[in-house]
């Protein structure tokens, strides 16, 4: 079944734009067809229309981020007819709707040593959870919460490495401490990155190995409870 | 006829307390009976799960065996103690494993768990007890003239609730960009400075978007965005000045009520000039 849309597509360049604009875009698509396929078509009338693709490739849409590989019935019932498309992160963008993902990749290096290569694939897929805490605009140490997400896999995968992957996590700074709470940020929300970060935080506590002075401070708190 | 108690024991009760006078005066002026939920533990939160998970559990356990006790529902007065002790009632229905640790932590004080134990926000009181048509006749100074700015964090729970109420009461509803961010309670231990950053946001775009007033229903989101206003203006470099309430400090002035120590209001620090 057909269905119109209005969109309002974030456009800029950061080889020409001093700011970034939407343009306003009206498209009639099959409600079969996923945004990936609504992106296709903008391009088609956009031809320079930049934006994220393969696997892990990920919009914000109505300020929610989600996978290009949703369903364009699924929005339409969720969000209506009139979509805002931004990138994940406005302050990252290279070209319209792709951005710089060199913070999101490096921060995997912290676990890089713990883990096999092949497990990369699994970070990847948390690109939505890396860009949707505003932390990372803000504090350039943070890990972000893609890393404590793919921690918590990894410590299931990997139950030997536990200690070693929740040290790196521990730290005040740039640590699971400066976590918070995005599952409203997400379509569908999703509250599964919250249990985890319940698990990590509550892990490292019970881990007498792991010692610096504000996971010290946290324990004697929790141990107050 | 359901018997009532109230929670009074929320996260951050010695500067939150405002909730508790104007939910009990609240309550009083509705006339119904809703003693005190005595000898409770505290609300810990998230915030507090996430450092130790059992003594959460354990303390919202607690809360509902103390209600069943008393044969009575829970009213809870702001929005942290409602979700504590409904994701606790779930957590321990998905995990005998948990459930049978508590309940056996429970026998040793003589308390038997009950996860049947009905749990009521304030606003499902105003709604489904009070009902909207007797509170609707019941007011007495309308908010037509105010635009009020009403934050959500990150809660999914009891919004229509509210803004049916925050209707009901005449006021102006006005929308906000930033209405369901962090205001940044969660990781205030970690980074006081990132935390004042992501409240003073939010208060600023309320500011700049006309509101008179700020509600919100978390005691966490009061302790950001009240006591700590001054040094939020510090924080973002301008001046904000909105004074926060609660529902039910909102519907108690409608209501009629000007008594700033019923209110709660003589517990606030910026103040308030709408009496």
């Amino acid at each position: 079944m057909g269905c119109k849309l209005v969109l309002e597509a974030f456009r800029f360049d950061c080889k020409t734009d001093y700011l970034p604009y939407y343009k306003k875009v009206l498209i009639n698509i099959d409600e079969n067809k996923t945004v990936a396929d609504m992106l296709s078509m903008i391009k088609e009338d956009e031809s320079s229309y930049g934006y994220p693709t393969g696997k892990n490739a990920a919009i914000n849409i109505n300020g929610k981020s989600l996978f290009t590989s949703t369903k364009i019935s699924n929005i339409k019932d969720f969000f209506g007819k009139e979509l805002q498309l931004d990138p994940l992160n406005s302050k990252r963008v290279v070209k319209d709707l792709i951005m710089n993902e060199d913070d999101f990749n490096n921060s995997f290096d912290t676990l890089d040593a713990f883990v096999d290569a092949s497990d990369k694939k699994v970070f990847q897929s948390y690109i939505k959870e890396h860009y949707a805490s505003p932390i990372i605009n803000m504090e350039d140490d943070f890990l972000g919460d893609a890393l404590f997400a793919f921690a918590y896999d990894m410590i299931q995968k990997y139950p030997e490495r536990k200690s070693s992957i929740l040290e790196k996590i521990s730290h005040k700074n740039s640590g699971i401490w400066l976590h918070i709470n995005t599952s409203n940020r997400f379509y569908p929300q999703n509250s599964e990155l919250e249990r985890k970060i319940v698990y990590l935080k509550n892990a490292i506590l019970d881990d007498e190995s792991i010692s610096n002075s504000f996971v010290d401070s946290q324990r004697k708190i929790s141990r107050g409870i | 006829m359901a018997q009532y108690r109230l929670f009074d024991n929320i996260i951050e009760k010695d500067v939150a307390s405002s909730f508790v006078v104007a939910a009990k005066e609240l309550l009083k002026k509705l006339e119904i009976n809703a003693p005190v939920l005595k000898n409770s533990k505290q609300d810990i939160a998230s915030e507090g799960m996430a450092l130790n998970e059992d003594a959460f559990l354990y303390n919202c356990a607690y809360n509902l065996a103390l209600g069943k006790k008393d044969d009575a529902n829970i009213i809870c007065v702001e929005d942290s103690s409602y979700t504590s002790l409904n994701i606790a009632k779930i957590m321990l229905v998905e995990n005998s494993e948990l459930r049978d640790a508590v309940s056996r932590e429970l026998q040793k004080e003589k308390l038997d768990l009950c996860l049947d134990t009905k749990v009521l926000h304030i606003n499902d009181v105003l709604k489904d007890v009070v009902g909207f048509d007797k509170l609707k006749k019941m007011i007495e100074r309308p908010f037509g003239k105010f635009n009020i700015a009403i934050f959500n964090g990150n809660k999914t729970q009891n919004l229509a609730t509210n803004d049916d109420i925050m209707r009901l009461v005449g006021a102006n509803i006005v929308y906000f960009d930033t209405q369901n961010d962090s205001d940044g309670y969660e990781i205030l231990s970690a980074s006081e400075d990132l935390a004042e950053k992501l409240a003073g946001k939010i208060m600023l775009d309320a500011f700049d978007n006309a509101a008179d007033f700020v509600v919100t229903n978390d005691a966490r989101s009061f302790v950001m965005f009240e006591p700590r206003q001054k040094s939020l203006e510090r924080c973002v470099g301008r001046d904000i000045g909105l004074s926060v309430f609660s529902t039910s400090q909102v519907v108690l002035m409608a209501l009629g009520c000007d008594s700033t120590s019923k209110l709660g209001l003589d517990l606030h620090k910026v103040p308030t000039t709408l009496i």
